[in-house]
Protein backbone atom coordinates (compact mmCIF):
# COMPACT_ATOMS: atom_id res chain seq x y z
CA UNK A 1 0.00 0.00 0.00
CA UNK A 2 2.53 2.84 1.34
CA UNK A 3 4.76 1.42 -1.68
CA UNK A 4 2.57 2.02 -4.49
CA UNK A 5 1.85 5.03 -2.75
CA UNK A 6 5.38 6.22 -2.70
CA UNK A 7 5.56 4.85 -6.93
CA UNK A 8 2.96 7.16 -7.63
CA UNK A 9 4.63 10.21 -5.93
CA UNK A 10 7.74 9.38 -7.07
CA UNK A 11 5.88 9.71 -10.73
CA UNK A 12 4.82 12.72 -10.25
CA UNK A 13 7.68 14.30 -9.07
CA UNK A 14 9.34 13.26 -12.34
CA UNK A 15 6.88 14.84 -14.14
CA UNK A 16 7.79 17.85 -12.35
CA UNK A 17 11.19 17.45 -12.78
CA UNK A 18 10.83 17.59 -16.36
CA UNK A 19 9.52 21.06 -16.17
CA UNK A 20 12.60 21.62 -14.32
CA UNK A 21 15.53 20.29 -15.98
CA UNK A 22 16.74 21.37 -19.96
CA UNK A 23 16.13 18.02 -20.81
CA UNK A 24 15.55 14.90 -18.83
CA UNK A 25 16.14 11.67 -21.00
CA UNK A 26 13.81 8.02 -20.81
CA UNK A 27 13.75 6.62 -17.99
CA UNK A 28 15.57 8.83 -15.49
CA UNK A 29 14.81 8.96 -12.28
CA UNK A 30 15.11 11.80 -9.07
CA UNK A 31 14.01 11.07 -5.72
CA UNK A 32 12.08 12.68 -3.50
CA UNK A 33 13.40 14.91 -1.18
CA UNK A 34 16.37 16.77 -3.37
CA UNK A 35 17.32 20.33 -4.34
CA UNK A 36 17.60 21.66 -8.13
CA UNK A 37 18.77 25.33 -8.68
CA UNK A 38 18.53 26.68 -11.64
CA UNK A 39 17.43 23.56 -13.88
CA UNK A 40 17.32 25.37 -17.42
CA UNK A 41 20.91 24.76 -17.56
CA UNK A 42 21.26 21.13 -16.94
CA UNK A 43 20.76 18.25 -19.80
CA UNK A 44 20.41 14.88 -18.34
CA UNK A 45 20.78 11.56 -20.65
CA UNK A 46 18.52 8.22 -20.20
CA UNK A 47 18.78 5.82 -17.48
CA UNK A 48 20.02 8.27 -14.78
CA UNK A 49 19.23 8.32 -11.35
CA UNK A 50 19.60 10.98 -8.78
CA UNK A 51 19.39 9.57 -5.49
CA UNK A 52 17.40 11.57 -2.37
CA UNK A 53 18.93 14.76 -0.95
CA UNK A 54 21.42 15.22 -3.91
CA UNK A 55 21.88 19.00 -4.43
CA UNK A 56 22.72 20.35 -7.98
CA UNK A 57 23.62 24.33 -7.77
CA UNK A 58 23.75 26.24 -11.50
CA UNK A 59 25.28 29.41 -10.39
CA UNK A 60 24.74 32.51 -13.21
CA UNK A 61 28.44 34.50 -12.39
CA UNK A 62 29.20 35.83 -15.24
CA UNK A 63 27.59 36.57 -18.96
CA UNK A 64 28.21 32.99 -20.03
CA UNK A 65 25.72 30.56 -18.76
CA UNK A 66 26.76 27.25 -17.18
CA UNK A 67 26.17 24.02 -18.55
CA UNK A 68 25.77 21.11 -16.49
CA UNK A 69 25.51 16.95 -18.53
CA UNK A 70 25.22 13.96 -17.68
CA UNK A 71 25.41 10.90 -19.66
CA UNK A 72 23.41 7.81 -20.05
CA UNK A 73 23.56 5.33 -17.25
CA UNK A 74 25.25 7.56 -14.87
CA UNK A 75 24.23 7.49 -11.10
CA UNK A 76 24.42 10.24 -8.65
CA UNK A 77 23.96 8.51 -5.25
CA UNK A 78 22.36 10.25 -1.98
CA UNK A 79 23.54 13.48 -0.26
CA UNK A 80 25.81 14.73 -2.97
CA UNK A 81 26.45 18.46 -4.11
CA UNK A 82 27.68 19.72 -7.51
CA UNK A 83 28.29 23.29 -7.63
CA UNK A 84 28.41 24.58 -11.64
CA UNK A 85 29.44 28.15 -12.86
CA UNK A 86 31.05 27.42 -16.37
CA UNK A 87 30.80 24.13 -17.36
CA UNK A 88 30.43 20.66 -15.54
CA UNK A 89 30.07 17.23 -17.21
CA UNK A 90 29.79 13.80 -16.47
CA UNK A 91 30.03 10.73 -19.37
CA UNK A 92 28.36 7.69 -19.75
CA UNK A 93 27.75 4.79 -16.80
CA UNK A 94 29.51 6.74 -14.02
CA UNK A 95 28.83 5.51 -10.48
CA UNK A 96 29.20 8.16 -7.51
CA UNK A 97 28.87 7.05 -4.41
CA UNK A 98 27.23 9.34 -1.50
CA UNK A 99 28.54 12.82 -0.03
CA UNK A 100 30.75 13.21 -3.21
CA UNK A 101 31.30 17.17 -4.02
CA UNK A 102 32.01 18.38 -7.31
CA UNK A 103 32.40 22.01 -7.68
CA UNK A 104 34.11 24.03 -10.41
CA UNK A 105 34.83 27.31 -8.55
CA UNK A 106 36.18 28.42 -5.01
CA UNK A 107 35.19 31.41 -2.70
CA UNK A 108 37.89 33.68 -2.87
CA UNK A 109 39.50 34.98 -0.05
CA UNK A 110 42.45 37.77 -1.16
CA UNK A 111 40.52 40.91 0.03
CA UNK A 112 41.30 40.66 3.93
CA UNK A 113 38.73 43.42 5.03
CA UNK A 114 35.64 42.10 3.77
CA UNK A 115 34.04 38.37 5.16
CA UNK A 116 34.59 35.31 2.45
CA UNK A 117 31.29 34.67 2.31
CA UNK A 118 30.38 38.16 0.88
CA UNK A 119 33.37 38.21 -1.65
CA UNK A 120 33.03 37.03 -5.18
CA UNK A 121 33.65 33.39 -6.34
CA UNK A 122 36.66 32.04 -8.14
CA UNK A 123 36.76 30.32 -11.23
CA UNK A 124 38.83 27.41 -10.72
CA UNK A 125 38.63 24.80 -14.20
CA UNK A 126 35.87 22.63 -15.75
CA UNK A 127 35.39 19.32 -14.67
CA UNK A 128 34.49 16.38 -17.10
CA UNK A 129 34.78 12.95 -15.43
CA UNK A 130 35.38 10.18 -18.54
CA UNK A 131 33.05 7.48 -18.93
CA UNK A 132 32.78 3.98 -17.02
CA UNK A 133 34.61 6.11 -14.04
CA UNK A 134 33.75 5.36 -10.09
CA UNK A 135 34.09 7.82 -7.31
CA UNK A 136 34.16 6.68 -3.88
CA UNK A 137 32.52 7.69 -1.08
CA UNK A 138 33.58 11.30 0.81
CA UNK A 139 35.34 12.47 -2.72
CA UNK A 140 35.55 16.34 -3.56
CA UNK A 141 36.53 16.84 -7.00
CA UNK A 142 37.59 20.92 -7.80
CA UNK A 143 38.17 22.16 -11.04
CA UNK A 144 40.28 19.15 -13.10
CA UNK A 145 39.97 16.57 -15.45
CA UNK A 146 39.12 12.87 -14.68
CA UNK A 147 39.61 10.35 -17.19
CA UNK A 148 38.00 7.43 -18.31
CA UNK A 149 37.72 4.07 -16.45
CA UNK A 150 38.98 5.45 -13.38
CA UNK A 151 38.74 4.59 -10.01
CA UNK A 152 39.30 7.11 -7.11
CA UNK A 153 39.41 5.95 -3.34
CA UNK A 154 37.35 6.85 -0.46
CA UNK A 155 37.42 10.10 1.12
CA UNK A 156 40.25 11.74 -1.71
CA UNK A 157 40.67 15.36 -2.56
CA UNK A 158 41.32 15.67 -6.75
CA UNK A 159 42.91 18.94 -7.61
CA UNK A 160 45.18 17.78 -10.62
CA UNK A 161 44.15 16.24 -14.00
CA UNK A 162 43.86 12.52 -13.59
CA UNK A 163 44.65 10.02 -17.53
CA UNK A 164 41.97 7.19 -18.11
CA UNK A 165 42.84 4.00 -16.27
CA UNK A 166 43.75 5.66 -13.22
CA UNK A 167 43.94 4.28 -9.27
CA UNK A 168 43.92 7.02 -7.22
CA UNK A 169 43.90 7.58 -3.20
CA UNK A 170 44.73 9.91 -0.67
CA UNK A 171 44.33 14.08 -0.20
CA UNK A 172 45.97 15.37 -2.18
CA UNK A 173 45.33 12.77 -4.82
CA UNK A 174 48.00 10.29 -6.37
CA UNK A 175 47.94 8.25 -8.62
CA UNK A 176 48.65 4.38 -7.23
CA UNK A 177 47.98 1.88 -9.74
CA UNK A 178 47.34 1.98 -13.66
CA UNK A 179 46.32 -0.29 -16.46
CA UNK A 180 49.64 -1.75 -18.33
CA UNK A 181 48.83 -2.37 -21.94
CA UNK A 182 51.83 -4.81 -22.24
CA UNK A 183 50.90 -7.16 -19.78
CA UNK A 184 47.04 -6.54 -19.87
CA UNK A 185 46.70 -6.15 -16.11
CA UNK A 186 46.86 -3.36 -13.16
CA UNK A 187 50.27 -2.34 -12.00
CA UNK A 188 51.57 -0.56 -9.06
CA UNK A 189 53.07 2.70 -9.87
CA UNK A 190 55.01 5.61 -8.30
CA UNK A 191 53.59 9.64 -8.00
CA UNK A 192 54.09 10.16 -11.18
CA UNK A 193 52.61 7.22 -13.16
CA UNK A 194 55.64 5.25 -13.76
CA UNK A 195 55.23 1.64 -13.24
CA UNK A 196 57.12 0.42 -10.51
CA UNK A 197 57.69 -3.34 -12.04
CA UNK A 198 59.14 -2.56 -15.13
CA UNK A 199 62.29 -1.39 -13.67
CA UNK A 200 62.96 -4.53 -11.84
CA UNK A 201 62.38 -6.86 -14.61
CA UNK B 1 -26.95 21.32 15.91
CA UNK B 2 -26.39 22.34 19.40
CA UNK B 3 -25.48 18.13 20.47
CA UNK B 4 -22.88 18.46 17.94
CA UNK B 5 -21.43 21.65 19.18
CA UNK B 6 -21.12 20.34 22.75
CA UNK B 7 -19.88 17.15 21.61
CA UNK B 8 -17.44 19.12 19.50
CA UNK B 9 -16.10 21.61 22.25
CA UNK B 10 -16.08 18.45 24.74
CA UNK B 11 -13.24 16.97 22.25
CA UNK B 12 -11.59 20.00 21.74
CA UNK B 13 -11.49 20.49 25.35
CA UNK B 14 -10.08 17.03 26.34
CA UNK B 15 -7.54 17.67 23.24
CA UNK B 16 -6.11 20.70 24.01
CA UNK B 17 -5.85 20.23 27.48
CA UNK B 18 -2.63 19.24 29.18
CA UNK B 19 -2.73 16.16 31.46
CA UNK B 20 -2.95 15.45 35.11
CA UNK B 21 0.42 15.24 37.13
CA UNK B 22 -0.52 13.45 40.11
CA UNK B 23 2.77 13.19 41.52
CA UNK B 24 3.10 16.57 41.58
CA UNK B 25 -0.58 17.49 42.72
CA UNK B 26 0.79 14.98 45.76
CA UNK B 27 3.70 16.72 46.64
CA UNK B 28 2.61 20.40 46.02
CA UNK B 29 -0.53 20.01 48.62
CA UNK B 30 1.48 18.20 51.27
CA UNK B 31 4.35 20.95 50.91
CA UNK B 32 2.65 23.95 50.95
CA UNK B 33 -0.92 23.21 52.94
CA UNK B 34 -1.26 22.18 56.53
CA UNK B 35 -2.18 18.88 56.96
CA UNK B 36 -5.94 18.77 57.52
CA UNK B 37 -6.40 20.87 54.26
CA UNK B 38 -4.13 18.64 51.94
CA UNK B 39 -6.01 15.80 52.61
CA UNK B 40 -8.63 17.40 51.06
CA UNK B 41 -6.40 18.02 47.69
CA UNK B 42 -6.81 21.89 46.78
CA UNK B 43 -4.49 22.14 44.57
CA UNK B 44 -5.20 20.56 41.32
CA UNK B 45 -1.57 20.67 38.95
CA UNK B 46 -1.74 19.71 35.21
CA UNK B 47 1.35 19.66 32.92
CA UNK B 48 5.00 20.17 33.33
CA UNK B 49 5.12 23.06 35.63
CA UNK B 50 8.19 24.64 36.53
CA UNK B 51 9.07 25.21 40.02
CA UNK B 52 11.36 28.12 40.86
CA UNK B 53 10.73 28.60 44.79
CA UNK B 54 8.75 27.15 46.83
CA UNK B 55 8.45 29.71 50.12
CA UNK B 56 4.82 30.69 52.37
CA UNK B 57 2.19 28.35 52.71
CA UNK B 58 -1.72 28.35 51.77
CA UNK B 59 -4.16 29.15 53.92
CA UNK B 60 -7.73 28.80 53.43
CA UNK B 61 -9.78 30.52 56.32
CA UNK B 62 -13.31 29.60 54.88
CA UNK B 63 -12.88 26.03 53.94
CA UNK B 64 -11.85 24.17 51.35
CA UNK B 65 -12.66 21.78 48.43
CA UNK B 66 -10.96 19.81 45.86
CA UNK B 67 -9.80 21.60 42.67
CA UNK B 68 -10.42 24.93 43.97
CA UNK B 69 -7.21 26.15 42.54
CA UNK B 70 -5.68 24.34 39.39
CA UNK B 71 -2.35 25.26 38.12
CA UNK B 72 -0.76 24.90 34.56
CA UNK B 73 -4.12 24.80 33.06
CA UNK B 74 -4.67 26.79 29.73
CA UNK B 75 -6.80 28.06 27.30
CA UNK B 76 -6.73 25.95 24.07
CA UNK B 77 -2.85 25.32 23.66
CA UNK B 78 -0.65 22.63 23.51
CA UNK B 79 2.09 22.78 26.61
CA UNK B 80 2.45 19.06 26.83
CA UNK B 81 1.40 16.48 24.50
CA UNK B 82 -2.28 15.65 25.23
CA UNK B 83 -3.21 12.21 26.66
CA UNK B 84 -4.76 10.72 23.57
CA UNK B 85 -1.86 12.12 21.15
CA UNK B 86 0.44 10.01 23.65
CA UNK B 87 -1.36 6.89 23.63
CA UNK B 88 -1.85 6.58 19.80
CA UNK B 89 1.90 7.54 19.03
CA UNK B 90 2.40 4.67 21.63
CA UNK B 91 0.00 2.43 19.49
CA UNK B 92 1.39 3.52 16.25
CA UNK B 93 5.12 2.24 17.68
CA UNK B 94 3.96 -0.77 18.67
CA UNK B 95 2.19 -1.64 15.68
CA UNK B 96 5.82 -0.38 13.66
CA UNK B 97 7.60 -3.03 15.62
CA UNK B 98 4.91 -5.47 14.56
CA UNK B 99 5.85 -5.07 11.39
CA UNK B 100 9.59 -4.92 11.62
CA UNK B 101 9.65 -7.98 13.56
CA UNK B 102 8.40 -9.93 10.71
CA UNK B 103 10.53 -8.01 8.34
CA UNK B 104 13.81 -9.06 10.35
CA UNK B 105 15.73 -11.84 11.01
CA UNK B 106 15.87 -10.75 14.70
CA UNK B 107 14.93 -7.20 16.28
CA UNK B 108 14.63 -6.44 19.53
CA UNK B 109 11.95 -4.71 21.12
CA UNK B 110 13.23 -1.87 22.19
CA UNK B 111 15.22 -1.05 19.09
CA UNK B 112 15.07 2.25 17.18
CA UNK B 113 14.96 2.64 13.97
CA UNK B 114 14.24 6.39 12.75
CA UNK B 115 12.79 7.72 9.73
CA UNK B 116 14.02 7.93 6.33
CA UNK B 117 15.76 4.63 7.12
CA UNK B 118 16.41 2.35 4.10
CA UNK B 119 16.85 -1.14 4.63
CA UNK B 120 17.60 -3.97 1.82
CA UNK B 121 17.76 -7.43 2.53
CA UNK B 122 16.42 -7.25 5.95
CA UNK B 123 15.83 -10.98 6.74
CA UNK B 124 19.82 -11.29 7.23
CA UNK B 125 19.70 -8.36 9.64
CA UNK B 126 19.44 -8.87 13.40
CA UNK B 127 19.39 -6.08 15.97
CA UNK B 128 20.11 -6.21 19.48
CA UNK B 129 18.59 -4.58 22.60
CA UNK B 130 18.15 -0.22 22.53
CA UNK B 131 19.76 -0.14 19.45
CA UNK B 132 19.25 3.07 17.71
CA UNK B 133 19.57 3.82 14.23
CA UNK B 134 19.31 7.32 12.83
CA UNK B 135 17.53 9.05 10.44
CA UNK B 136 18.32 8.80 6.79
CA UNK B 137 20.93 6.14 7.47
CA UNK B 138 21.38 2.56 4.64
CA UNK B 139 21.92 -0.56 5.64
CA UNK B 140 21.68 -2.98 2.74
CA UNK B 141 22.53 -6.99 2.41
CA UNK B 142 23.17 -7.56 -1.19
CA UNK B 143 21.87 -10.69 -1.06
CA UNK B 144 23.02 -14.43 -1.24
CA UNK B 145 25.81 -15.23 -3.31
CA UNK B 146 27.60 -17.38 -1.87
CA UNK B 147 26.28 -20.92 -0.25
CA UNK B 148 26.86 -19.34 3.09
CA UNK B 149 24.03 -17.47 4.50
CA UNK B 150 24.85 -13.45 4.87
CA UNK B 151 25.01 -12.06 8.22
CA UNK B 152 24.33 -8.36 9.65
CA UNK B 153 24.62 -8.22 13.31
CA UNK B 154 24.31 -5.31 15.66
CA UNK B 155 24.82 -5.78 19.16
CA UNK B 156 22.83 -4.06 22.14
CA UNK B 157 23.16 -0.51 23.06
CA UNK B 158 24.80 0.46 19.74
CA UNK B 159 23.90 3.85 18.12
CA UNK B 160 24.47 3.98 14.48
CA UNK B 161 24.52 8.00 13.19
CA UNK B 162 23.03 9.97 10.87
CA UNK B 163 23.23 9.47 7.02
CA UNK B 164 26.04 6.47 7.82
CA UNK B 165 25.84 3.29 5.52
CA UNK B 166 26.59 -0.58 6.12
CA UNK B 167 26.93 -2.30 3.00
CA UNK B 168 27.15 -6.30 3.57
CA UNK B 169 27.46 -9.43 0.94
CA UNK B 170 29.48 -11.87 3.31
CA UNK B 171 29.35 -11.04 7.26
CA UNK B 172 29.13 -7.66 9.15
CA UNK B 173 29.50 -7.82 13.04
CA UNK B 174 29.14 -4.50 15.53
CA UNK B 175 30.01 -5.46 19.26
CA UNK B 176 28.05 -3.76 22.13
CA UNK B 177 27.97 -0.41 23.24
CA UNK B 178 29.56 0.90 20.26
CA UNK B 179 29.00 4.80 18.73
CA UNK B 180 29.01 5.38 15.34
CA UNK B 181 28.83 9.37 14.32
CA UNK B 182 27.31 10.54 11.04
CA UNK B 183 28.71 9.65 7.54
CA UNK B 184 30.20 6.39 9.01
CA UNK B 185 30.46 3.78 5.92
CA UNK B 186 31.11 -0.02 6.70
CA UNK B 187 31.41 -2.41 3.94
CA UNK B 188 33.18 -6.05 3.43
CA UNK B 189 32.87 -5.66 -0.43
CA UNK B 190 34.49 -3.31 -3.45
CA UNK B 191 33.40 -2.96 -7.10
CA UNK B 192 35.89 -4.88 -9.21
CA UNK B 193 37.47 -3.05 -11.70
CA UNK B 194 39.78 -5.44 -13.54
CA UNK B 195 37.79 -5.64 -17.05
CA UNK B 196 38.74 -2.34 -18.78
CA UNK B 197 36.39 -2.97 -21.66
CA UNK B 198 33.22 -2.87 -19.29
CA UNK B 199 32.26 0.40 -16.87
CA UNK B 200 32.89 -0.26 -13.24
CA UNK B 201 28.84 0.04 -12.41
CA UNK B 202 28.53 -3.42 -14.32
CA UNK B 203 31.28 -5.38 -13.46
CA UNK B 204 30.89 -8.03 -10.31
CA UNK B 205 31.27 -7.15 -7.02
CA UNK B 206 34.38 -8.37 -5.36
CA UNK B 207 34.53 -9.71 -1.67
CA UNK B 208 36.70 -8.53 1.19
CA UNK B 209 37.26 -10.29 4.46
CA UNK B 210 34.73 -9.99 6.83
CA UNK B 211 34.07 -7.05 8.89
CA UNK B 212 33.84 -7.49 12.95
CA UNK B 213 34.02 -4.26 15.58
CA UNK B 214 34.88 -4.89 18.95
CA UNK B 215 32.97 -3.43 22.02
CA UNK B 216 32.81 0.00 23.13
CA UNK B 217 34.39 1.20 20.06
CA UNK B 218 34.20 4.61 18.76
CA UNK B 219 34.14 5.84 14.98
CA UNK B 220 34.31 9.07 14.08
CA UNK B 221 32.75 11.51 11.62
CA UNK B 222 33.18 10.57 7.50
CA UNK B 223 35.45 7.43 8.54
CA UNK B 224 34.88 4.96 6.57
CA UNK B 225 35.87 0.52 7.19
CA UNK B 226 36.29 -1.11 4.59
CA UNK B 227 37.47 -5.15 5.05
CA UNK B 228 39.02 -5.04 8.24
CA UNK B 229 38.97 -5.95 11.91
CA UNK B 230 38.67 -3.53 15.06
CA UNK B 231 39.59 -4.56 18.34
CA UNK B 232 37.42 -3.83 21.66
CA UNK B 233 37.39 0.32 23.01
CA UNK B 234 39.00 1.59 19.74
CA UNK B 235 38.57 5.16 18.81
CA UNK B 236 39.00 5.79 15.01
CA UNK B 237 39.32 9.93 14.02
CA UNK B 238 37.77 11.91 11.64
CA UNK B 239 37.81 11.23 8.07
CA UNK B 240 40.22 8.04 8.78
CA UNK B 241 40.00 5.61 6.57
CA UNK B 242 40.74 1.93 7.93
CA UNK B 243 41.69 -1.24 5.64
CA UNK B 244 44.51 -3.01 8.06
CA UNK B 245 43.31 -5.19 11.22
CA UNK B 246 43.78 -2.81 14.30
CA UNK B 247 44.23 -4.63 17.84
CA UNK B 248 42.39 -3.74 20.74
CA UNK B 249 42.85 -0.66 22.78
CA UNK B 250 43.92 1.98 19.82
CA UNK B 251 43.51 5.54 18.59
CA UNK B 252 43.96 5.68 15.06
CA UNK B 253 43.86 8.72 12.63
CA UNK B 254 44.34 9.39 8.74
CA UNK B 255 43.85 8.56 5.01
CA UNK B 256 45.38 5.50 5.29
CA UNK B 257 45.12 5.21 8.60
CA UNK B 258 48.10 4.78 11.46
CA UNK B 259 47.92 4.37 14.96
CA UNK B 260 48.98 7.00 16.49
CA UNK B 261 48.18 6.13 20.81
CA UNK B 262 47.48 2.85 22.61
CA UNK B 263 46.49 1.88 25.82
CA UNK B 264 49.36 0.58 27.98
CA UNK B 265 48.23 -2.04 30.55
CA UNK B 266 51.48 -1.72 32.77
CA UNK B 267 51.88 1.90 33.25
CA UNK B 268 47.65 1.68 32.78
CA UNK B 269 47.81 4.95 30.68
CA UNK B 270 47.14 6.23 26.81
CA UNK B 271 50.75 6.79 25.34
CA UNK B 272 52.24 7.68 21.73
CA UNK B 273 53.22 5.21 19.24
CA UNK B 274 54.84 5.18 16.22
CA UNK B 275 53.18 3.59 13.45
CA UNK B 276 54.05 -0.01 13.96
CA UNK B 277 52.61 0.45 17.56
CA UNK B 278 55.41 0.31 19.63
CA UNK B 279 55.59 3.09 22.88
CA UNK B 280 57.54 6.22 21.94
CA UNK B 281 58.95 6.70 25.65
CA UNK B 282 60.12 3.22 25.71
Amino acid sequence: MFRQIKKVLIRIYNIKAKLIFAELGKGSKIYWPGEVQNGKYMHIGNNCYIKKYAWLQAIKWSDKDPYFSMGDGSYINRCCQIVITSRVTIGENVTIADNVYIADTTHGYQDVNTPISSQDLEYVGDVHIGDGSWLGRNVSVLGCNIGKQCVIGTGSFVNKDIPDYCVVVGSPARIIKRYNFETNKWGKTDKEGNFLNNENS
Amino acid sequence: MKIVKKVVTKVEHVLTQPCFSPFLTLYLNFRLCKFKDAIKFPLWVYGRVAIECLDGKFEFPNGCHRKMVSIGRTNGRFFAPPPPIRLAKQIAKRIININNKRKYYSFSNSARVKKGVEVVGAKYISLGDNVSIMNNSFLQVVGKTTDQRPILSIAEGTLIGRNSQICALNSITIGKNCIFAANCFISDTTHSYDDIEEPVISSPLKTLSSVVIGDGSWLGRNSSVVGCKIGKHCVVGNCAFVTKDIPDYCVVVGNPCKIIKRFNLETQQWEKTDKDGNFLNN
